[in-house]
């Protein structure tokens, strides 16, 4: 049976299918040191927290790396920013083999197929992610997969417009970035993606309210949504602003990108994924923008 | 003297060497001129139609944009040249109008006539050569950053996928207690039936019926043509 990965820069999924059944392997795409002692491990372990240890140092993984900023009010560190391998940490590439490992474990049979999603270049911001791409790819093969790699739109075409004869448009709305893929019957016709997304969200909130980011994301995630009416000056009031910036920002770079490669008056069925469009309202928000 | 007030100006003459011509072609009508025609009435139809021709070039001259300093010393050369045609014409007519002053004068004439339509003519390249330069220097540093773009495009598609890589040592990290137990895991009930239709459409056994799709796909059909089109004649 094959799998599929996806390695965003907020969360890192795992997805294979069992019966009649997909099952979903979720984690956060962050650490956080500590200093190394016995009192801290016997705590650490007591509480089934997910850690590695090197030399005088703690690494705290994936969720409880949030959990344990948001004690401690220090940031998380993040292996990825703008969807692809953070060149700004330098422990990002053993972090992310520790977390797709113990995600991912072993192949079930010799071989076995494995989907990577991969971002498109950002149309906004001068990165390659043929580096990410390859790392990515390279990591996956070393751990006995077949990998192949598919661009986050088109994985979101083939999920969501399979009724549309994969004709459409598909939005992958997550941390780092927005990717989008335009396709005809399944063939990509034109993939790029946007330097903005959930992150940037959070940023400019702790910026605006002086919370940290770990604090923000958790309020974001918790039950945030864009149809209930907020108190000025509250966190999510400035949540609700930088949303609908975000989205004002994602659909005029759409909208300029898609006038380029499509005929004027062609009209496309859209798809939206990604973890930055899970807020309730999200879609009429982007319906409004895109009207 | 502005810009402004020259281009009008230039304008003017432009026009009153259209009128000038128009009265003497009005004129050269109106009195049913002929070879036998009074001589007065052949001078001041020539002289009109001449002088007019002249006016109207010159004026053609001086509204274009000139790309060399000596464009307007043509011109002044031109309608110099040409009113002296013109005005030996009125004087020698018809006394002295036979072979060989008359070639000579028709000669100076059409000398200074051509002069002012080679200048117009020249203006006119020079203007069109100058517009593409700056067009074509402004397109050419976009055209090579496509040119880049698609050649890293082929290259991440045809790059050697077999490259061979050390493993990342994670040896030195010691996993805790929990690093091995499993993980929070979400079931979907899926059947994944768009696989069936994926791989019907990857053999190419689909049949889209929905008329909305099949305009939709003909717009992208032409759209992507257009794109091989364009990549065939880069």
């Amino acid at each position: 049976m094959a799998r599929g990965l996806d390695v965003g820069t907020m969360n890192i999924v795992c997805a294979e299918k069992e019966g009649e059944n997909i099952i979903f392997t979720q984690q956060r795409n962050a650490f956080l040191e500590l200093d190394a002692s016995e009192l801290t491990k016997n705590m650490l372990d007591a509480a089934k927290v997910l850690y590695v240890q090197k030399d005088d140092k703690f690494y705290i993984l994936g969720d409880d790396a949030f959990k344990f900023a948001n004690v401690f009010k220090r940031p998380a560190r993040r292996p990825m920013k703008h969807g692809i391998i953070s060149p700004e940490e330098k422990e990002s590439i053993p972090m992310i083999k520790l977390l797709v490992e113990r995600l991912l474990g072993q192949p079930s049979s010799y071989n076995e197929i494995l989907y990577i999603s991969s971002p498109a270049d950002p149309i906004d911001l001068n990165v390659n992610v043929l580096y990410h791409r390859k790392t990515m790819e390279a990591l996956t093969r070393r751990l006995g997969y077949d990998t192949y790699v598919i661009d986050e739109g088109l994985a979101v075409v083939y999920s969501e417009l399979g009724k549309y004869g994969f004709t459409g448009v598909g939005i992958s709305i997550g941390a780092g970035l927005t990717n989008v893929t335009v396709a005809y019957l399944a063939t990509p016709v034109v993939s790029f993606s946007i330097a903005k997304g959930g992150d940037w969200i959070d940023e400019q909130v702790a910026i605006a309210t002086g919370l940290t980011k770990e604090r923000v994301t958790a309020i974001k995630e918790k039950d945030f949504s864009l149809e209930k009416e907020f108190e000025i000056g509250s966190v999510e009031g400035a949540l609700s602003i930088y949303y609908d910036a975000l989205v004002t920002y994602i659909v005029q770079n759409l909208k300029r990108k898609l006038a380029e490669v499509t005929p004027p008056e062609a009209e496309f069925p859209i798809a939206i994924a990604g973890g930055s469009a899970k807020p309730k309202g999200f879609l009429e928000l982007f319906e409004r923008r895109l009207s | 003297m502005s810009v402004r007030a020259k281009y009008h100006f230039a304008s003017m003459t432009f026009i009153a060497g259209i009128i000038l011509s128009i009265i003497g072609i009005g004129y050269g009508i109106f009195v049913h001129l002929s070879r036998t025609s009074d001589p007065c009435e052949i001078r001041l139809t020539y002289g009109l139609v001449g002088v007019g021709l002249l006016v109207t070039l010159s004026g053609l001259n001086a509204m274009m944009k000139s790309r060399v300093s000596y464009s307007k010393y043509i011109t002044l050369i031109g309608a110099v040249v040409s009113v002296v045609g013109v005005i030996s014409f009125l004087i020698s007519y018809p006394e002295n109008w036979m072979y060989p002053f008359a070639t000579y004068v028709i000669a100076t004439y059409s000398c200074g006539i051509c002069i002012l339509i080679g200048n117009a003519f020249a203006k006119v390249v020079l203007n069109l050569i100058e517009e593409k330069t700056v067009i074509k220097e402004e397109i050419a540093e976009e055209e090579i950053e496509k040119v880049i773009d698609e050649t890293m495009k082929r290259v991440v598609d045809f790059s050697d996928t077999s490259i061979k890589f050390k493993d990342v040592s994670t040896e030195d990290f010691k996993p805790g207690k929990a690093f091995f137990e499993k993980d929070k895991i979400v079931k979907v009930k899926d059947d994944v039936s768009e696989v069936y239709e994926l791989r019907k459409i990857k053999e190419s056994k689909v049949e889209i019926k929905d008329e909305e799709i099949d305009d939709i796909a003909n717009m992208l059909r032409e759209t992507i043509k257009k794109e091989k089109d364009k990549k065939f004649w880069r």
